[in-house]
């Protein structure tokens, strides 16, 4: 099972990016949450979110929890990052910054300064 | 949409649907209500995407499947339909070309809407981009142009929309490269080649300092004018073009298929109005056009803008007592007029499509019971039911893909066919083309109208048990096939809705035919001048021109007369000022009327052959120099003079145009009521017009000629053009046509939709009649046995004639019912584009169920007469 995990599909890495710093998110959250920070550069639709979220729930990466009641309305179901999720989060950033690196060995990209 | 969406889950994403369904729903509900906000194409594009992403999600989580079976049986499969389809030749054929025409149709009305209506707008994010307009504070649905004052004022205190800038239409002749042309231009206040942030393919964009008063005179051109004058070479950047008497620089060139706002445009130039001009606010002639601020919502904008606005009525309250602000998405105002008529015409395909889909079914249905014999000993033999409807809804499919494939090469044929004939003036209609996403539109409707068409026969054959069509029992049955009744009643109710909607054009097309114009269109030429240049920056030479050229004009051999006004009738509104009578002057604070005026030469009314109603006609002393007077609209006297005499005599009534410190003219003497014309077309009600003579208006420039032959107009073109050419060989002339034409473009619109309407219709009529001719020759066939012992028992041929006909009438009937309900409905959505009748017009309606009920009686009139036509002891004896 873990070897489907090493590499994660980008809309994967974001979802769990936008779990990274703690927060329960619920679905539609995570969908806005992404496409402010990539300035719509990436932009779910349900389907793809909820077939995501459904693979990394069965793979452990995340979890589900019930909303906090004081956010009213119906309960919605909220999703949390896992240690594992984390973990293979962290993975892939890394492989993403050695990736990055190595376009700026080759000038793809500017030096840092 | 939602309901779509929850059934493409289930099938296609079982697993998520069942672990997440209803939270996946939810969210994608909020997706597109959020997309709704920004329009509805944004709505429609959402769902696109949506689905396409289920689609292909699906595909990537598809199950493993349980062994390799599925590909060879599928293959064995499609390999028996295409012998299938060979072995009867011609049901194939029916099939293929019903499938052809119908999805061809559909085709290419889809390319149009896509291309007019769904595709985005070819700006920068032009989703944020949005058109502002003054709308009637009372009604405002009742949109217009703005002031300068207003605009400048929007766009100084607005933080929300930013940038924003207006622009207003220039045509402009240019001269010094060969013979004068005229050229479409747009001027703009602010940039609005900044607001829409598109790069120049070369050179640079004007910006807001470009528009400064007393900066250099610049602008930008077309691709196509850049190809055309400059050959597409670089060097066109620092050239100048003489425009309107003007030297401008080119510095930029937009880049290939560009266009603002409509295809036409041949160049784009900073206004640089004069401090008075920015400060007007009684001259209403600019669109706004603004780019929401990051993070700003629609709705903000639109409360800012509204706030904005209050402030103006108070501060202006004589120009802005009236004016609300009207905001609505760019990509929806340019396409507002066509929309409708494009959803329209997309729903009238659709509806023939599944009309021909229920005939599918039907024919299918009667082949199928025919092979039932075979399929019951397929099923004898042990292959499951599953399988075999598999089968069947592989033919149908197969057959749909091929009728798609043909349906593709007809849609390509009817779209060329379709844009050039449809009227000129759809916006963006050069976009519609049959690429990618069409294909992607074709083939989905194939493939559901194959599914569609398919079912019903397979269903059907799934539920009968074998035995008994081994028997062959089914051959005794009465005939009764509710399936084939629900099927022909539906295509019924379809056709006569499709029916409805044409017959309404119909009536509306007549009617504006025969709708008095106000004049006599009968042998007379129009031509246009707008005298430019320094040389008719006063208003003596503009009057000597004018009159120079009416005069020569009437002396042509083959005229009878002539004369010069500053529109056309029927053309459109044209310029508008306010209305006031010196008598009655308005309490402080309030808006007058605004009402369109002519600035016409003294022959004008005779030329035109306009009856004097009552006082005189305009002679030449009736300009600024003698007694200024004016002529008014026999709708205006009676708007401002009610017959019962309460106002007084308008005749002698003493009026100005414009506001109190921005005159037309002084003041003028109503000395006549002439018959009301029709100034914005047949199937406008606009009438209301003040004319005054061209020396009691001696600023206005631009004027169209009119000369009434004693033979064809057009013989004269040339004649016409050489005079204007003589007195001044540096002016354009511009639509050179005859009445007959305009008056043919401004009906072409209803035509266009009329003639597309009753095509669909007519061909829905004709199908609807094959599907009950079918059904009704399909029941004879398989009641033959019945009616043998009837007759053989004394019945007589009339009687079991009339009992056919009756059984078919009573689909006919439940149908035409069902129809005339869905058509009460439905044609609602036409009110805007009718004339003169109702929607739910009785008379219509009536007529239309009359004329489907008596094609339904004769479709089955025909197998009834064949089935009192055998001789009984044939029948019985086949048995």
């Amino acid at each position: 099972m873990t070897d489907r995990h090493d590499f994660l599909t980008p809309q994967a890495f974001q979802i769990l990016l936008s779990l990274a710093d703690g927060r329960d998110l619920h679905g539609y959250a995570i969908i806005q949450d992404i496409a402010e920070r990539t300035a719509d550069e990436i932009r779910l639709t349900a389907s793809t979110l909820y077939a995501a979220i459904k693979r990394m729930l069965d793979a452990g990466l995340i979890a589900e929890v019930d909303a906090s009641a004081e956010s009213g309305g119906a309960p919605r179901r909220c999703y949390r990052i896992t240690g594992a999720g984390r973990q293979v989060a962290r993975r892939e950033a890394a492989r993403l910054a050695r990736t990055v690196a190595m376009a700026r060995d080759k000038r793809l990209l500017p030096r840092k300064t | 949409m939602i309901a779509l969406y929850r059934l493409a889950l289930r099938v296609l994403l079982p697993s998520v649907f069942e672990r997440m369904g209803g939270e996946a729903i939810e969210t994608s509900a909020r997706l597109a209500m959020a997309a709704r906000t920004r329009g509805r194409s944004a709505w429609l594009r959402y769902w696109m995407t949506e689905f396409r992403s289920l689609a292909s999600t699906a595909w990537r989580e598809r199950p493993p499947r349980k062994g390799a079976s599925m590909i060879p049986t599928l293959f064995q499969d499609v390999r028996y339909a295409l012998r299938l389809l060979r072995r009867t030749p011609g049901v194939t054929f029916i099939a293929l070309v019903t499938l052809a025409l119908g999805i061809g149709a559909n085709t290419a009305i889809f390319s149009l809407v896509d291309g007019v209506l769904l595709r985005p707008l070819a700006y920068a994010d032009p989703d944020r981009l949005f058109l502002i307009q003054h709308a009637l504070i009372t009604d405002r649905t009742q949109v217009g142009s703005a002031t300068p004052g207003n605009f400048y004022d929007l766009q100084r205190a607005s933080r929300l929309m930013q940038p924003m800038a207006a622009f207003s239409s220039a045509t402009a002749t240019m001269t010094g490269r060969g013979e004068p042309e005229r050229l479409q231009g747009i001027e703009s206040n602010g940039s609005i080649l900044e607001v829409l942030g598109v790069a120049p393919a070369i050179g640079r964009i004007f910006t807001e300092a470009d528009d400064r008063i007393g900066a250099p005179k610049v602008i930008v051109i077309s691709h196509d004018i850049w190809q055309r004058l400059f050959g597409g070479s670089a060097e066109a950047i620092g050239q100048t073009l003489t425009l309107a008497g003007t030297p401008c620089t080119v510095i930029g060139i937009m880049p290939k298929g560009f266009n603002f706002p409509d295809t036409q445009v041949d160049f784009w130039a900073p206004a640089q109005l004069s401090a008075a001009a920015r400060a007007s606010r009684t001259e209403f002639y600019l669109q706004i056009v603004g780019r929401l601020a990051s993070g700003a919502t629609p709705a903000a904008a639109r409360a800012e803008l509204d706030a904005i606005m209050a402030r103006l009525r108070t501060e202006y309250p004589v120009a802005n007592s009236a004016v609300a602000m009207d905001v609505q998405p760019l990509g929806q105002a340019f396409v507002a007029n066509v929309s409708r008529l494009l959803w329209i015409l997309m729903g009238s395909v659709g509806c023939v499509l599944l009309i021909a889909c229920a005939n599918l079914a039907n024919l299918l249905l009667a082949r199928a019971t025919g092979r039932s014999r075979e399929i019951a000993i397929r099923q004898a033999i042990g292959a499951g039911r599953a399988r075999l409807v598999r089968q069947l809804l592989v033919e149908s499919v197969l057959l749909a893909l091929l009728g798609g494939a043909a349906g593709l090469l007809a849609g390509m044929g009817f779209l060329k066919a379709l844009v050039a004939w449809l009227p000129a003036g759809i916006p963006r209609i050069d976009l519609a083309s049959v690429d990618a996403r069409v294909l992607a539109f074709t083939f989905a409707v194939a493939a559901v109208t194959g599914v569609l068409f398919g079912l019903a026969p397979a269903l059907q054959l799934a539920r009968r048990s074998p035995v008994s069509a081994l028997r062959d029992d089914w051959r005794t049955s009465t005939g009764r096939a509710p399936l084939r009744a629900i099927l022909v009643a539906g295509e019924l109710a379809m056709a006569l809705v499709l029916l409805a909607g044409a017959g309404l054009l119909i009536r509306s097309f007549v009617l504006m035919q025969r709708e008095d114009p106000g004049f006599s269109t009968d042998r007379l030429l129009t031509l246009q001048v707008r005298m430019e240049g320094p040389a008719y920056a006063k208003g003596q030479p503009r009057i000597a021109f004018v009159n120079g050229v009416v005069d020569r004009l009437k002396a042509l051999p083959g005229t009878i007369d002539a004369a010069a006004s500053s529109y056309a009738p029927i053309v459109g509104r044209g310029t508008g000022a306010w209305f006031n009578l010196v008598a009655r002057p308005l309490p402080p604070g309030t808006t007058p009327p605004g009402i369109p005026y002519r600035v016409i030469t003294s022959g004008y009314f005779k030329t035109m052959q306009i009856p004097l109603v009552r006082g005189r006609l305009l002679a030449d002393t009736d300009g600024l120099a003698g007694t200024p007077s004016v002529v008014i609209s026999e709708s205006l006297a009676r708007r401002f003079w009610p017959s019962d005499g309460s106002a007084g005599d308008p005749i002698g009534a003493q009026i100005y145009l414009g506001a109190p410190d921005n005159k037309l003219f002084d003041r003028a003497t109503v000395v006549g009521i002439v018959k009301d014309v029709k100034l914005a077309g047949l199937g406008s009600s606009l009438t209301d017009a003040v004319y005054g003579l061209n020396t009691l208006m001696p600023w206005w420039r631009n004027f169209t000629f009119t000369v009434r032959t004693a033979g064809d107009p057009t013989a004269l073109a040339s004649a016409a053009r050489q005079i204007v050419h003589d007195a001044d060989p540096s002016l354009a002339i511009t639509n050179l046509q005859a009445m007959t034409d305009i008056m043919r473009t401004s009906v072409a619109p209803t035509r266009a939709s009329m003639l597309l309407l009753a095509l669909f219709a007519a061909v829905a009529m004709i199908m609807a009649a094959v599907g009950v001719f079918g059904v009704m020759s399909y029941a004879v066939n398989l009641r033959s046995r019945e009616m043998g012992i009837r007759l053989a028992l004394g019945a007589r041929p009339a009687e079991v004639r009339s009992m056919i006909v009756a059984d078919g009438m009573k689909q006919a009937i439940v149908g035409v019912a069902l129809g005339v309900a869905g058509a009460l409905w439905l044609t609602r959505m036409m009110a805007s584009m009718l004339f003169g009748v109702t929607p739910g017009d009785p008379v219509t309606l009536a007529s239309v169920a009359v004329l489907l009920l008596l094609t339904a009686a004769l479709a089955s009139y025909i197998p009834a007469r064949r089935a009192t036509r055998v001789d009984p002891l044939v029948v019985l004896r086949t048995e």
